[in-house]
């Protein structure tokens, strides 16, 4: 997968408030695409995964931004949400924070407000990204290791000694080691602490998916 | 005669003839009755002429029957002469048989011959030459009367019938036989036929009608001729037998002569003539003479002499008396005409009623008459009325209004334009005519005279005469009357066209003052010509007071250059033209009022006066106002609920002005900016700024409070524009409108701000409508079409439908389902479609939902 540039994806029924924003956005520098409506958006999105982010009107005719972030969380797709409103009421506002928005713009609205959310959205996007990208390696190499690996795993993340991991799992002190060294090595940690901090992303991953 | 001097005039014959038309059996009945006197008067007379001859068995002095036959001729119709003559031949056989002794029937047959002929003879002449009635009170009739009714025949008949008696071997002298025989019957005729036929032609009528005054001069004079004869017969002429005395009844019968004519003289001159025989038959007076024969000479020369002047000088005196009458008659009927006349011509109208009366009254006293009256005749009515009238004090009052039924024969003769003279209503009313006997026997009219007036052949009055008593319509009258009856109608008829023209003048008027609506006339400067009583009352001045000056003084100023503009218009471009100003009330307050003012137009083309109805709508006005300022507050109302919607319509333009300065800024401040790009912003925003301003004009239009400006408008725009202001507020709630609009729709005459507040109204409630039913089902359908003579927009939406029992109230003000609701928008709604022609109503549709709906009248074209 290739690393791309940032892209702001706008989302508005409103020809020329998309058209402004459009403009605004890459006279600022970023590469910005228009789209007139929710299902214009879902349709062409061509790198799903492509980092960036979404600048989306409230209320549009069809599918409106609200039910575009919830279609969008749905479809795991990492892309941060900035509202525009022309009327911003407050119970709407507070259901696309917990939905996860990144801002909930107020039109007519600023160049460094629209920026500033923006950059916000793209950075908090990248994060994610980047968060996303970590938990996958780990995974992989996880997935790499052998059931009873995997069971000494847990063990020494869970602070158990060998004796008592041999112990439960029926068999010697040294395999045990053995199997252990083997999970280091596979997991590419140095220590046992790095490797429970591994277990702790893992965790968290599998919470997010 | 009468018939040829006035053809239009009917004359009803006066002869003692039967009429056709009086009933056959009544008419044998009076003829027999005729017969039978004249029989009985034959005989009579015939008695005493033969108990009074000198010389008995011989013939008498005063053949009296010869007066009763020669009078039954002269007034019997011709074709009855021979019944009377049949009648009386054998009362004639009888009177010889019995008084004569033994004569042969050859001779008796000769002497009523003779008789016979010589009436025959005397009553041609007469009936040719006087005519019917024999009127023997012209000198000239009387001539006629007695040269050649009675003298001439005698002479001539007496030669025939003393030749026939001395062939016969009756007498032995010719000479003798003749003179005696024309002598006696020139005497018999003279001393009894003047009185019968002057009874006869006159009528009983004639003496009854005689006053008391002079009945009793009559009797006194001819009492004193009997006192004077009766003595004479046996004592006077015996005492002094004297020539003188002879002439001692003469001036009485020459008082009797000038006073009462030839028909008063007759009696007295046969009781002369019966004392001179009576005497000289007992053996007194101056008449006896040696023989016999000299003294009936005697006797026959003394009462010719005294009979044939006296009558004469009788007629001559009547004839005179006549003339002068009639000639003092004809000089007061000149004086009542020209008085009638000049009170007439001219008269005040009001008082023209008063004037025909006083005139028929004058009419009525100076023609002897009991009643005289004006008739109108009232076709289409079916009968007449009567305008006018004046009675005698014996004449009982008439009623005003007749049927026609009551008087139909009467009615058709004047319609024919024929004159009634009826100089005795029983005799001369025809059998048909029942009605207007029954007529004439209620109102006491024995004689009746009725002159048409006609207006082309329309009868449209009848003048009437009437009379009590007898009266003949001489011709003379008849002629007068007309005249009268012409002077009175035709003043009437002008009187009648005057009160007609006046009656219409006065409806106009009564029209024009009991209106409520204020009408004047003006000219064109505004000068007041005319102004009614409703005119005055709404400014509360006086007639006077208004006219002469200008109406403009009653206008506000600042409404005076609108006010001329539009009079000024008028002058220039005649027509009817409707315009509303304000003016100053009674009571100093500012008022309004409507106008219809036409221009009249004078002979010359030019405008020369101006028209005007007017009405006072103030209270419309306030209305009116009072309506605007409510549908302004509605709106402001409305645009509250709006408010968000309206803010991001204006958002959107700003927001994206916005953006696209602030790309642009930052574009120059990088220097990465090209120039096409930047001219396509600067054209953006240039784009979005008109729309915002767009927006904010619509909305102000929308709450501008202003009276309804009507124009021509597009309805189509009107929805467009109206979805456009609440689209926004429609998604916001989860609402798909769909609208369809009909191309190419005809403009209505309407205000596009205030139709558009109505449809928005409608929207608005179609969408609060929705509010409780789930968001896939709301819809709200806005569709625009032509429908009849106007363009009718529906609104449907998709939510519970209207309570139905809540639906005759729908369109009242404060009537509302809503909890926070005025209940003003529908009535506002409806009062703003209703201003502009048109209606609103709902209805349920059955599949679920309201569609409102409103039209509106296309602009006439």
């Amino acid at each position: 997968m290739t690393e791309r540039g940032p892209v702001v994806h706008v989302v508005d029924d409103d020809n020329s408030v998309r058209t402004g924003v459009v403009r605004l956005l890459k006279a600022a520098g970023y590469e910005a695409r228009g789209y007139s409506s929710a299902g214009e958006f879902l349709l062409n999105r061509s790198e799903e995964n492509g980092p960036g982010c979404v600048v989306l009107d409230v209320r549009m005719p069809g599918p409106s931004g609200l039910e575009l972030q919830d279609a969008l969380a749905r479809l795991e797709v990492p892309l941060p949400i900035v509202f525009l409103t022309g009327h911003g009421d407050i119970p709407m506002s507070v259901r696309a924070m917990k939905a996860g928005a990144i801002d909930f713009l107020t039109k007519p609205v600023s160049r460094e407000a629209l920026l500033g959310a923006v950059k916000n959205a793209l950075a908090r996007g990248a994060a994610t990204r980047a968060a996303r990208a970590l938990a996958q390696t780990l995974r992989t190499r996880y997935e790499t290791l052998t059931p009873r690996e995997r069971e000494v795993f847990a063990g020494v993340v869970a602070g158990k000694l060998n004796k008592e991991i041999a112990y439960e799992l029926g068999t010697a002190e040294r395999t045990i080691k053995a199997h252990r060294a083997q999970v280091m090595e596979k997991m590419q940690v140095a220590s046992v602490a790095e490797l429970v901090h591994v277990a702790e992303q893992l965790r968290e991953g599998s919470a997010h998916s | 005669m009468a018939d040829a001097r006035s053809p239009d005039i009917e004359t009803v014959p006066t002869d003692l003839s039967l009429r056709a038309g009086t009933g056959k059996a009544r008419g044998y009945a009076r003829l027999a009755l005729a017969i039978l006197l004249i029989c009985a008067g034959y005989y009579v007379t015939g008695v005493v002429a033969l108990s009074l001859r000198l010389e008995p068995g011989g013939i008498s002095t005063i053949w009296l029957p010869h007066g009763i036959l020669l009078a039954a001729l002269i007034l019997t119709p011709l074709r009855y002469w021979w019944l009377v003559l049949a009648a009386l031949l054998p009362v004639h056989l009888l009177l010889t048989a019995r008084f004569q002794g033994a004569v042969p029937l050859e001779i008796m047959l000769i002497q009523f011959g003779g008789n016979a002929a010589q009436s025959l003879l005397g009553a041609i002449a007469v009936r040719r030459l006087i005519g019917t009635p024999p009127r023997l009170d012209v000198f000239r009739n009387m001539i006629v009367f007695v040269v050649l009714g009675v003298i001439l025949p005698a002479l001539v008949v007496s030669v025939a019938v003393a030749g026939l008696f001395e062939i016969s071997g009756w007498v032995d002298e010719f000479g003798l036989a003749w003179h005696r025989r024309t002598l006696t019957g020139i005497c018999g005729a003279l001393l009894l036929a003047p009185f019968i036929i002057g009874v006869a032609a006159g009528g009983a009528g004639a003496i009854r009608g005689l006053p008391l005054r002079r009945l009793l001069e009559y009797a006194g004079i001819t009492i004193g001729v009997i006192a004077l004869e009766l003595p004479a017969g046996n004592v006077i002429w015996d005492l002094a037998s004297q020539q003188a005395l002879l002439f001692a009844p003469l001036p009485l019968l020459l008082w009797t002569a000038v006073r009462f004519g030839p028909t008063g003289l007759t009696p007295q001159l046969l009781i002369v003539a019966l004392a001179a025989l009576t005497a000289t038959k007992v053996g007194h007076g101056p008449f006896l003479a040696e023989t016999t024969a000299e003294s009936v000479l005697s006797v026959q020369a003394f009462l010719l002499s005294i009979a044939v002047p006296k009558l004469l000088l009788a007629a001559l005196v009547a004839d005179r008396d006549r003339s002068a009458r009639a000639l003092d008659e004809r000089l007061n009927f000149e004086r009542l005409v020209s008085g009638v006349s000049a009170s007439l011509i001219n008269p005040p109208q009001d008082k023209l009623d008063e004037e025909v009366g006083e005139a028929l009254g004058k009419v009525v006293d100076a023609m002897k008459l009991d009643r005289c009256s004006v008739f109108q005749y009232l076709p289409m009515q079916h009968g007449c009325r009567i305008t006018h009238s004046a009675e005698s004090a014996e004449s009982p009052p008439l009623r005003r209004e007749m049927a026609e039924a009551e008087l139909p024969w009467m009615l058709r003769q004047l319609r024919a334009g024929r004159t009634l003279v009826l100089n005795d209503v029983d005799r001369d009313l025809p059998a048909e005519a029942t009605a207007e006997r029954r007529y004439a026997a209620d109102y006491r009219s024995r004689s009746w005279l009725t002159v048409p007036v006609s207006v082309g052949n329309e009868l449209v009055n009848a003048v009437s005469f009437h009379s009590i008593k007898r009266r003949e319509w001489t011709p003379d009258l008849v002629a007068r009357l007309q005249l009268l009856a012409e002077i009175f109608v035709s003043s009437l008829t002008s009187k009648q066209a005057k009160e007609a023209l006046h009656a219409s003048e006065e409806r106009y008027r009564e029209v024009v003052e009991s209106q409520t609506e204020l009408v004047c006339r003006y000219l064109p400067d505004t000068t007041l010509t005319f102004v009614n009583n409703a005119y005055c009352r709404f400014f509360g001045r006086r007639r006077e007071e208004l006219i002469g000056r200008k109406f403009l003084e009653l206008i506000p100023e600042a409404a005076h250059p609108a006010v001329l503009g539009q009079v000024d218009s008028l002058v220039r471009e005649p027509r009817v033209h409707t315009y509303d100003h304000e003016v100053m009330r009674a009571d100093g307050t500012i008022g309004w009022q409507q106008w219809v003012d036409s221009a009249i137009v004078g002979a010359d083309g030019r405008v020369t006066e101006l028209q005007g109805i007017g009405r006072d709508i103030t209270d419309r006005k306030r209305a009116e106002e009072a309506t605007q300022r409510l549908a302004h507050a509605s709106r402001l109302a409305v645009m509250g609920e709006l408010t968000a919607s309206i803010a991001h319509e204006i958002n959107q333009p700003l927001n994206a002005i916005l953006n696209n300065a602030d790309a642009a800024e930052l574009l120059l401040e990088t220097g990465s900016g090209r120039l096409d790009e930047v001219q396509r912003i600067l054209a953006d925003i240039r784009r979005d700024d008109l729309r915002a301003s767009e927006v904010i004009r619509r909305i102000r239009a929308l709450l501008r409070n202003r009276p309804l400006d009507r124009q021509p408008v597009d309805l189509n725009d009107v929805a467009a524009s109206m979805l456009q202001l609440v689209g926004n507020d429609a998604s916001k709630r989860g609402i798909r409108v769909e609208t369809e609009l009909e191309p190419g729709l005809p403009a209505v005459l309407g205000d596009g701000v205030h139709l558009q507040q109505v449809l928005l109204n409608l929207v608005l409630n179609g969408m609060d409508a929705m509010t409780d039913v789930p968001e896939p089902r709301r819809r709200l359908s806005v569709r625009v079409a032509r429908e009849g003579g106007g363009v009718e927009i529906a609104v449907s939406d998709w939510g519970n439908g209207v309570d139905p029992s809540r639906m005759p109230m729908l369109f009242d003000s404060f009537f509302t389902t809503k909890e926070d609701g005025m209940g003003l928008g529908l009535s506002i709604a409806r009062s703003i479609v209703e201003a502009h022609g048109g209606r609103i109503w709902a209805e349920n549709r059955a599949e679920g939902g309201a569609t409102f709906r409103f039209s509106v009248p296309i602009e006439p074209a």
